[in-house]
């Protein structure tokens, strides 16, 4: 006698079962389809651009924060890095753009290496390190230009801030390109590896020969570079410096985006395409707030409910 | 007169996602009796334990407390019969004082709401003082050290009226001086006709104190007898497995001639690993015999370099011990943890991923891990553990615990090691996987790997070693080899009286 065949899997669960971890997508589809229909002047070409212009900054930073939430930590001190990668980038003006750049990238490195250092080298929790930072670099970057805004024109600057390559805004291209680099790094690496696997249980990480503490370093390093190139960015896009006002709030942003985008809050995962996608739903659920009129109070209300929405949809799995 | 049985378990089975954890154990209490319940990690005491104290319900069986049936919600239900417990870990407030402590939640109170503070001190004293607790009130108790807030914690679970006091490894944190104390209280408290459950591993504690012993192995009940008179081989037999384990010994190698991979003299690391010196010789299997809590795994991870020792030496290959994990890999010194959980995977990445930990970063080109050549390793050693899994993509945490075993011994032999630390490898998977991995070490000793090897099982051991380095509290009592390496012979230098017997 043969066994009865066993039945596949029925349609809609195959479904369900490619949409597994990939929730994400589905609340994405789901914004842009109400968007599409509700919102006046959305599906155009202008408003994609615009969408992205706006969330490069976001999308830059969740991209590092990635990287430390998924060894366990936090970093709280990204928005602080901005405004002072601002008061650097105006400081070194008149050396030129090679110079600023340089000048916000390391800021940023140091102040990623700070945190690291003091999270590695003497244990202390990374969420009391980086609010340290947090408070400290915003006050540098304030001691540092006497808290005022400074107005420059710079040619180079321009271009970094609006210029255009092949069609595209240059910062747009340079985001998407870092986020790339940074993904494949991610995936593909031993570093990348070994990330989620001192996020996932640091014991076993160290006893399988994992450099455990060099590893979290430089996930702290790079993101600290990364909130140093968004300073860089908004410097450029808004033609001043501001050590008070740049960045403010950003790390809740980048926190969320990265969470939405399937990151554990506990580590031991880094999805940086993720998080990116991350981004542009909580920048597109947001314009499309305001361009449908509904007030920004009411807008952050719903923000909330969807990163809840997202994260609920995921631990359902599990 | 026989005192009166104040707490009774009879026919408890508990199951964990289908996983017998206890079957039909059978545990009895008197009033005013020591009652040591022994058995190593996963012979169910914890389990047993959380039954009585209300933590977990029993799948079947019954619960008597002072002469009639009840069940336990919940911990609460269970305190308010009289059941109070003493943890490892010590649950106080640390920025609390003693009195405070004592009170926490339960406050006198004046007419108008307000704490009597003066009524506290006053109940406090005299609390500790009839159990012979010597403790400074107004310090906060984290400041104290742990003995004494170890009596803190007994009388405080005793002041809610207990008549049964569950001690769970109470020991395992003091000093020498400060177990004198802890057990002068308890003898104390016994004669106050209070009923103890005492779980330790230290056999001395044993005959210093209990009235009877229970010992469990594999969630079922050995034995229950009166401590007094007792065999200590035959305890520590009962505890580490039946000697008819069936297991053929095998062939051991010609011992004499090997090349001593890995040695250590006096190591030592306080306050776990006090003088331990072994020889590990090329293709043999040394094993390291001895309790829970004798300090195997200490000394497994200073040999590996894990930790520092405090003093002592290692050699290996002849050149000084490794200083880190990662040295250790690299000079071809491998090690399987004991806690395959805490120490072994990680439990959200996949088995390919858990399996080339290790390995990965010779499985570079540019920094880029090559694929191809991951999964190729990856398959090759599946094939040769016999990993069980859907596919290598399969999260590891959803693996049985044996093919997670599998997995983490394939991490060490992909980079082929020269030398296996392996601590109880077999501890807590099933038959088949047992016997699988038992035949695979006796073929890596075949091909020439030195092996380190300990288990909770003594008949493992003495079937697998070559050679049997005995270890009692942090120190290397002596090595068996030939004729003397068997089940009754291990067991009998474990329990020595005097460490001069096993030399």
């Amino acid at each position: 006698m043969t066994a009865a065949p066993t039945s596949g899997p029925s349609l809609t669960g195959r479904l369900l079962s490619l949409l597994r971890g990939r929730e994400i997508l589905l609340a994405l589809a789901v914004v842009i389809l109400l968007n599409a229909i509700f919102t006046p002047n959305f599906a155009t070409w202008r408003n994609v651009e615009i969408t992205l212009i706006q969330m490069v900054f976001v999308a830059l930073v969740a991209t590092g924060m990635t990287l430390v939430i998924a060894t366990g930590g936090i970093d709280l001190s990204v928005g602080a890095v901005m405004g002072l990668a601002s008061v650097v980038a105006v400081a070194l003006l008149p050396y030129g753009i090679f110079a600023v750049t340089l000048g916000c990238l390391t800021a940023g490195l140091a102040v990623g290496l700070f945190n690291g250092v003091l999270i590695v080298g003497f244990g202390v929790q990374p969420l009391l390190v980086t609010l340290g930072s947090l408070i400290w670099v915003r006050g540098l970057a304030q001691y540092l230009s006497g808290g005022r805004k400074e107005y420059f024109e710079d040619a180079a600057m321009r271009f970094l801030g609006t210029g255009r390559l092949w069609g595209l805004p240059l910062q747009v291209i340079i985001a998407a390109l870092v986020v790339l680099v940074v993904a494949i790094v991610a995936a593909h690496t031993v570093f990348g590896r070994r990330l989620v696997a001192v996020g996932g249980n640091p014991a076993a990480a160290r006893l399988a020969g994992v450099p455990a503490g060099r590893t979290v370093l430089v996930a702290y390093a790079l993101c600290g570079l990364l909130a140093g190139l968004a300073g860089l960015f908004i410097t450029a896009r808004v033609g001043s410096s501001d050590p008070t006002n740049f960045g403010v709030l950003i790390e809740l942003d980048a926190i969320a985006a990265a969470v939405v985008g399937g990151t554990v809050l506990a580590g031991g995962r880094a999805r940086v395409m993720g998080a990116a996608v991350g981004a542009l739903l909580l920048q597109l659920t947001t314009a499309a707030m305001i361009m449908n009129n509904i007030g920004f109070a009411v807008a952050l209300v719903l923000k909330a409910a969807l990163i809840l929405c997202v994260v609920a949809l995921q631990r359902g799995r599990a | 007169m026989e005192q009166a049985t104040i707490a009774r378990l009879s026919g408890i089975e508990k199951r964990f996602d289908g996983v017998l954890a206890l079957a039909d154990v059978d545990f009895d209490l008197r009033a005013g009796e020591v009652h040591a319940l022994l058995g190593e990690n996963g012979a169910g005491k914890s389990t047993l334990i959380k039954i009585l104290t209300g933590v977990y319900q029993p799948d079947s069986g019954r619960i008597e407390v002072g002469g009639t049936a009840t069940t336990f919600r919940n911990p609460a239900e269970a305190q308010a019969a009289g059941i109070a417990t003493i943890h490892q870990e010590i649950h106080l407030v640390p920025t609390l004082d003693a009195v405070a402590n004592l009170h926490l939640g339960r406050e006198p109170r004046r007419p108008w709401g307000l704490v009597d503070h003066r009524r506290m001190r006053r109940e406090a004293a005299a609390m500790l003082a009839r159990y012979g607790a010597d403790v400074d009130l107004d310090r906060p108790v984290g400041e104290l050290g742990v003995a004494v807030q170890q009596q803190i914690a007994i009388v405080r679970a005793l002041s809610l009226g207990g008549r049964v006091l569950v001690m769970d490894e109470p020991t395992s944190a003091l000093t020498h001086r400060e177990v004198e104390h802890l057990l002068s209280i308890t003898e104390r408290l016994r004669d106050d006709g209070i009923g103890i459950v005492y779980i330790t591993h230290r056999l001395d504690e044993v005959f210093r104190l209990a009235d009877r012993v229970t010992v469990l192995r594999d969630g079922r009940r050995v034995l229950t007898e009166p401590a007094h008179g007792m065999d200590r081989p035959r305890l520590v037999g009962a505890m580490l497995g039946r000697p008819d384990t069936g297991d053929a010994r095998r062939n051991p190698t010609q011992v004499g001639a090997a090349l001593t991979v890995l040695s250590a003299r006096v190591l030592a690391r306080e306050p776990r690993v006090t003088g331990a010196s072994l020889d590990l010789g090329q293709g043999t299997i040394l094993g390291l015999a001895g309790l829970q809590g004798s300090g195997r795994t200490e000394l497994m991870r200073l040999l590996f370099g894990a930790d520092r020792p405090t003093s002592g030496t290692v050699l290996l290959n002849g050149a000084p011990g490794p200083r880190s994990p990662v040295e250790a890999l690299a000079r071809g010194l491998a090690y399987l943890p004991e806690d395959r959980k805490a120490d072994g995977i990680v439990p959200d990445l996949s088995v390919r991923e858990n399996l080339s930990l290790i390995l990965l970063p010779r499985l570079t080109r540019w920094g880029f891990i090559r694929r191809s050549r991951e999964r190729a390793e990856v398959s090759r050693f599946m094939d040769r553990l016999g990993v069980r899994a859907a596919s290598p993509e399969t999260r590891i945490r959803d693996l049985s615990g044996g093919n997670q075993q599998k997995v983490l011994i394939a991490r060490l032999l992909c980079t082929a090691p020269r030398a296996l630390l392996l601590d109880d490898p077999m501890r807590g998977i099933d038959v088949g996987a047992k016997a699988d991995i038992a035949r695979l070490i006796a073929d890596l000793a075949e091909q020439g790997m030195a092996v380190l090897l300990t288990s909770s099982e003594l008949g493992e051991l003495a079937a697998l070693s070559d050679r049997v380095t005995i270890l009692r509290d942090g120190r290397t009592l002596g090595t068996l080899s030939g004729s003397d390496v068997t089940f009754a012979g291990l067991a009998e230098a474990i329990a020595a009286d005097d460490p001069a017997e096993a030399a």
